[in-house]
């Protein structure tokens, strides 16, 4: 294949829609660019003054020396800022036609009728169309894109932002912080459970164009909240880049679930940073999918700061031909009674390769931490790879600790059995692969389940076939 | 680098924690499992006591097929005494029937500290079997009731539970020592 861009040719998502920008910013990152990006915004003084910051950070930081490969990355030909329309739209029908098809092509407002309340659509850099039920509202929940919820509550915004996730924590962290634009804004009051998952899509559509969004979660005593991001990017030929934050502070007795299935196409380099404080007897949840993108580097994080916080986290990821999935989890055991849970599933075929990173810290004082990792990963063929990489770190002895980890290929007894049933070999396959990433499609929202196991069979048959 | 031939089996025994050595000790294990059907079985067993600090490095590659490692490390930590293990196990494309295992247990008593316990695997290759697992903690707080309730102290019955825990790898160190597989002490 040409300049080892890989696509398969029925990428199911793979299409694109001509672009049709009221604004874009010129290629490359300087300060004028984040200049113009903050006064296109109208944004306070001080996001300006961050934002500036944050770039020099991000110039003055390496890149990192670990992970996967990051080499092809160029920060001078990518677009920082796109915005496709002027204001945002009330209801499906004004946005623009072509917006409209690319979203009717991934099923949104089938998904929308059914049961999904709220829909933030990140086409490009902007949330371009919100609708958000009456009855949270009413409640006092905030769910906005990220520039109106700085508009609306800045002083929120203010108070929270880059906390969980300073722009010095690392390079992407930095761009984020530098140019970011659209993402959610969720505020959920004290003692109010949101139901509904909230649900935000989100896409990538220009070449060489960067995604930026910024997420910042904000669960209040006692309240819950489920928040779902899916991704679903058309085929480009140059890479692209994605960097996104996302910053959960889930107070005293409050839970937040965040679930991520991400499918960008495989050329895009898929850096995100994701990070959740836990106060006294929260619960953090992570379920985290990926799919798609040419290179993952992404591990949710929980910081357990309360007493008997509990964090969580699910990952799944697949690599197929030209991908490298470089994710995991951490989870920082800072307070006593904390406990938590990494459970991840990788499946590689077609030369891919998938590695689970992962962190578990233990501080001094931080007595009756109670941690499990189990990370299984399914090698599909000879030439690809699977990589473990834990590490632990248990500066307490009152604590249980425990990793476990297993690499098999798909069992050829239970390929056997199931085709002497009559199915091929794809199906089969397709079958084993889809039982063994159960424990974490389980925990997903059904019709992200049903384009999951669509998406396997998909991938299987690329493998095989 | 330990390179291990065709057909051949070793033994190789890690002792981190006779009083008669120094107390900051670190250790880099290379194996290569470069001939088909080469064996290797790493027992490591670490005690740690005062402000003690020990380090212990496996590398291990299977580079033919049907090649097979085990590593298990067990380590028991009192006082002030940290102790950090990093393992890689590598099986290299091609190296096709490998039988991978990399295992480590750590015992933390008082003030004692796992700094960094990453028992890594690298998979090139499908036709394999390849595991590791790690735990960390104390010992276990109903196996102790249950010692101290038929009337043991609770030192006596951490130190039974103790023994037990190393007590598998120390039969392995006895038995080696007497026959002719090499063993190392460092």
């Amino acid at each position: 294949m040409p300049n080892g861009v890989i696509v398969p040719t029925d990428y199911k998502y793979g299409f694109s829609k001509p672009e049709s920008y009221v604004f874009k910013a010129k290629k490359g990152l300087s300060k004028s660019v984040v200049e113009q990006i903050s006064s296109m915004k109208n944004e306070p003084g001080w996001m300006r003054e961050q934002r500036l910051k944050a770039l020099e950070i991000f110039f003055s930081k390496k890149m990192p020396k670990w992970g996967a490969d990051l080499y092809a990355i160029n920060f001078d030909d990518i677009y920082y800022y796109i915005k496709p329309i002027d204001r945002q739209a009330k209801s499906w029908d004004e946005l623009p036609k072509e917006i409209r098809e690319t979203y009717d092509a991934i099923g949104i407002p089938e998904a929308e009728k059914k049961f999904l309340a709220g829909v933030t659509a990140q086409y490009e850099s902007e949330a371009i169309y919100h609708s958000f039920k009456k009855q949270w509202e009413d409640k006092g929940v905030i769910f906005l894109d990220f520039d109106s919820g700085l508009r609306q509550y800045p002083e929120l915004v203010k108070q929270y932002f880059g906390r969980a996730v300073p722009a010095a924590d690392n390079k992407f962290a930095a761009l984020n912080s530098a140019v970011w634009s659209g993402g959610s804004f969720i505020y959920v009051p004290k003692g109010v459970s949101v139901d509904i998952p909230l649900q935000a899509y989100f896409r990538i559509n220009a070449a060489n164009m960067g995604q930026f969004e910024r997420t910042l979660i904000i669960v209040d005593e006692g309240a819950y909240v489920s928040y779902i991001e899916g991704c679903s990017a058309p085929v480009y030929t140059v890479d692209s880049l994605h960097a996104a934050v996302v910053e959960i502070f889930v107070k005293k007795g409050a839970r937040c679930r965040y679930t991520t299935i991400q499918n960008w196409s495989s050329n895009v380099y898929n850096l995100v940073t994701k990070r959740a404080f836990v106060e006294e007897e929260g619960t953090m949840e992570w379920v985290d999918g990926n799919i798609g993108s040419r290179t993952s580097m992404k591990y949710p994080s929980c910081y357990l700061v309360g007493q008997r916080a509990r964090g969580e986290i699910l990952s799944l990821s697949m690599a197929g031909y030209g991908q490298h999935q470089d994710v995991g989890g951490k989870l920082m055991f800072l307070a006593p009674d904390t406990s938590g849970e990494i459970i991840s599933k990788s499946v590689s075929h077609s030369s891919g390769r998938t590695s689970y990173r992962g962190l578990v810290k233990v501080i001094k004082g931080a007595e009756r931490v109670k941690c499990n990792v189990r990370c299984d990963a399914l090698i599909l063929d000879e030439k690809s790879r699977s990589d473990t990489y834990p590490t632990m770190q248990v500066g307490e002895d009152n604590v249980r600790i425990s990793h476990e980890a297993s690499v098999s290929k798909i069992d050829a007894d239970q390929l056997f059995y199931l085709m002497s049933r009559g199915l091929s070999e794809i199906e089969a396959t397709s079958l084993i692969v889809n039982g063994f990433i159960e424990p974490v499609v389980r925990e997903l929202p059904l019709e992200y389940a049903v384009e999951l196991n669509r998406l396997i069979q998909l991938n299987m048959e690329d493998a095989i076939g | 680098m330990i390179i291990i031939d065709k057909n051949q089996v070793k033994l190789i025994l890690i002792l981190l924690g006779s009083s008669r050595q120094a107390r900051t000790i670190n250790n880099r294990l290379e194996v290569v499992l470069a001939g088909e059907n080469a064996s290797i079985e790493v027992v490591g067993l670490v005690l740690g006591k005062g402000d003690e600090s020990r380090a212990l490095e496996a590398y291990i590659t299977h580079a033919a097929p049907n090649t097979k490692s085990n590593v298990k490390v067990r380590a028991v930590l009192r006082d002030k005494s940290t102790f950090a293990f990093r393992g890689n196990v590598r099986i290299e494309r091609g190296a096709k029937g490998a039988d991978a295992y990399l295992r480590s247990d750590a015992l933390l008593f008082d003030e004692s500290k796992m700094s960094d316990d990453s028992p890594a695997l690298e998979i090139l290759e499908p036709e394999v079997k390849a595991g590791h697992a790690a735990t960390i903690g104390k010992v276990d707080e109903q196996m102790l009731f249950y010692l101290m309730s038929r009337g043991l102290s609770r030192s006596r019955s951490e130190k039974l539970l103790i023994q037990g825990f190393i007590n598998p790898l120390l039969e392995k160190l006895k038995l080696a020592s007497k026959s002719k597989v090499k063993s190392f002490e460092f």
